[in-house]
C-alpha cells in the first residue's frame, strides 16, 4: 500500500470510529496519522493533512469532555420514573409502603431526587418506616449538592416537633458528616427539645411585648443561630452562610 | 428473579443484554422492537443521553404466549456500557434469568469485550451467581464491517478470548441490519426457560 493509500485508510478508520462512538479509539487513530504524517513530513500535502488532524483530535477531546461528565440529575420522564419504582423494588407487595421505599431508593439511585422526596413523604407518618424516609429525604438533598435544603429540611422537622431527639440527633450528625466529607466544617444550631423551645418562645414573646424589669431568659442550651428560628427560609449560598456572611436581604445569618 | 404465579399459570422472567459501551445492545433491542410487533406487549423504555448512549438502561416487554400451558411473559434490558456507570450495571442486573453478553466485533474493542465480561463475572457474583450457572448466550456483534474494510476479530479468536471456559451458545451477528438478533434471543429464550423449569417445574 502506498504512503497516500496509507493516510487515507487510517483516516478512514479513524472517522468510523469516532461515528461509532468509539472516542478513545478514534483519537488514537487520529494521533498514529498525526504520527506518520511527522515521520513523512517530505510529502506534499503533510503539513496542511496534520493541522486538520489536529483539529479533529481536538474536537474529540471536547466530545470526550462531555460525554465523561457526570450527569447529577439526569431528566427522566415521569413514566420512566414510575417503571423504576415498579422494576426495581424487591419486596413481594405485601406491604405496600415498604415498596413506596423501596422505589424511593431505586429513584435516588438513578438520580432522581424530587421524585424520590415525593415518594418519601407520603412515609413520614409511618411508624416504621419514617425514620428511613426522613434519612433519605436528607440524602436526597445532599445528594444533589442542595445542603441548604437538607438543613432547611431538618430545621422544619424541629421547628414542628416532628420527631423525637434522638431522630433528630441521628439525622443532624447525617448531615454533619456528609458536610465534613465533602470539606465543609459547620456549626449546627443545637437542638432544643418542645420545652426549650417553648421557654424561649414565651421569652421572646414576653420581651415583644415590652415592660420593664423583664429578664431575658435564656434557654439551658447554648447560643443559637439566628437561622433556627428564621421563620422565612431564603435560598442562600450554604458556605456564605456558614461563614455568618449577610444574606442578600442584609440580614445577619 | 423469576415471577411464577402458579394458580394463574403465568411466568414472567428478565433478560439482560450486557457487553461493553457502543457495542450494538440497545440496538438489538431496537431490532425487536421494530420486527416481532405481535409479541412486544408495551412501549421500549430507553433512558439515554443526548448522544444517544444508554444512560440508565433499556427496556421491552414482550409476551410470548402460552408456552406448556403457561402464559410466559419476558423483560428485556440493557445495561449501560461506559464503565462510570458500574453501580447502575449492577442495579439493572438485579434478578436477571438470562443474559445475552453482546461482544464488539472490532479488534480495537478486544480489551474492552473482556473487562465487560469481568464487570458481569464480579456483578453476578454479589448477587450469588455463577456466571458459569446463569442461562447465558454470547453475541459476536458487527461482523458486518469486515465487509467495509474495518479490521474484525475472528469468531475463533473472539471465541478464545470470552468463551474458552463459559462454552456459552454463541451467535455472529449485525444487529444494525437485523442479523442474528432474532437467534441471539431465541437461543437466550430457550435456555432461560428450560433453567426455570428445572427450578419450578412450571411446564405441564
Amino acid at each position: 500500500m502506498g504512503i497516500n493509500q496509507n493516510i487515507i485508510a487510517m483516516l478512514k478508520e479513524a472517522d468510523f470510529y469516532q461515528k461509532q462512538g468509539l472516542l478513545a479509539e478514534a483519537k488514537v487513530k487520529y494521533q498514529e496519522v498525526v504520527d506518520f504524517l511527522s515521520a513523512h513530513s517530505d510529502l506534499g500535502n503533510a503539513g496542511k493533512i496534520k493541522i486538520s488532524v489536529l483539529k479533529k483530535i481536538k474536537e474529540i477531546e471536547k466530545e470526550i469532555l462531555y460525554v465523561e461528565k457526570k450527569v447529577l440529575s439526569p431528566y427522566m420522564t415521569k413514566d420512566s420514573q414510575d417503571l423504576i419504582t415498579r422494576m426495581f423494588v424487591s419486596s413481594d407487595g405485601e406491604d405496600p409502603n415498604v415498596a413506596i421505599l423501596e422505589g424511593a431508593k431505586a429513584l435516588i439511585k438513578f438520580g432522581q431526587f424530587e421524585r424520590a422526596i415525593e415518594e418519601l413523604h407520603r412515609l413520614l407518618d409511618i411508624e416504621t418506616l419514617k425514620t428511613e424516609a426522613a434519612k433519605q429525604i436528607l440524602n436526597c438533598h445532599l445528594l444533589a449538592s442542595k445542603a441548604n435544603l437538607a438543613i432547611d429540611q431538618y430545621d422544619r422537622w424541629v421547628s414542628a416537633g416532628s420527631f423525637d431527639k434522638g431522630l433528630l440527633d441521628k439525622l443532624k450528625i447525617q448531615i454533619q458528616d456528609f458536610l465534613k466529607n465533602t470539606g465543609i466544617d459547620m456549626e449546627f444550631p443545637a437542638i432544643f427539645d418542645q420545652k426549650d423551645k417553648q421557654t424561649i418562645t414565651e421569652t421572646i414573646s414576653k420581651s415583644n411585648s415590652g415592660g420593664e424589669g423583664v429578664e431575658k431568659e435564656e434557654s439551658s442550651g447554648s447560643k443559637r443561630d439566628t437561622f433556627f428560628f428564621e421563620e422565612e427560609y431564603e435560598e442562600y449560598d450554604v458556605l456564605a452562610s456558614l461563614r455568618k456572611k449577610k444574606s442578600p436581604d442584609g440580614k445577619k445569618r | 428473579m423469576a415471577v411464577l404465579n402458579m394458580r394463574n399459570r403465568e411466568i414472567e422472567c428478565k433478560i439482560v443484554y450486557y457487553g461493553p459501551g457502543r457495542c450494538g445492545k440497545t440496538t438489538n433491542l431496537e431490532y425487536a422492537y421494530k420486527t416481532y410487533k405481535k409479541q412486544i406487549t408495551g412501549d421500549m423504555v430507553s433512558i439515554n443521553t443526548e448522544g444517544d448512549r444508554t444512560l440508565f438502561f433499556d427496556f421491552l416487554p414482550m409476551g410470548l404466549g402460552k408456552i406448556k400451558g403457561c402464559d410466559v411473559r419476558v423483560q428485556l434490558y440493557t445495561v449501560p456500557g461506559q464503565i462510570k456507570y458500574s453501580s447502575t450495571r449492577k442495579l439493572v442486573l438485579k434478578g436477571v434469568d438470562g443474559l445475552v453478553f453482546v461482544a464488539d466485533s472490532l479488534e480495537v474493542r478486544r480489551e474492552k469485550n473482556m473487562l465487560s465480561l469481568k464487570d458481569l463475572q464480579m456483578n453476578l457474583k454479589e448477587y450469588g451467581i455463577s456466571v458459569f450457572k446463569i442461562p447465558l448466550v454470547m453475541q459476536y456483534n458487527k461482523r458486518d464491517l469486515e465487509g467495509e474494510g474495518m479490521p474484525i476479530m475472528s469468531i475463533e479468536q473472539m471465541d478464545r478470548d470470552l468463551n474458552r471456559q463459559l462454552k456459552a451458545p454463541s451467535f455472529a451477528a449485525s444487529a444494525v441490519n437485523g442479523d442474528g438478533v432474532g437467534k441471539t434471543l431465541s437461543e437466550c429464550l430457550k435456555l432461560t426457560l428450560l433453567s426455570l423449569q428445572r427450578q419450578f417445574q412450571w411446564a405441564k
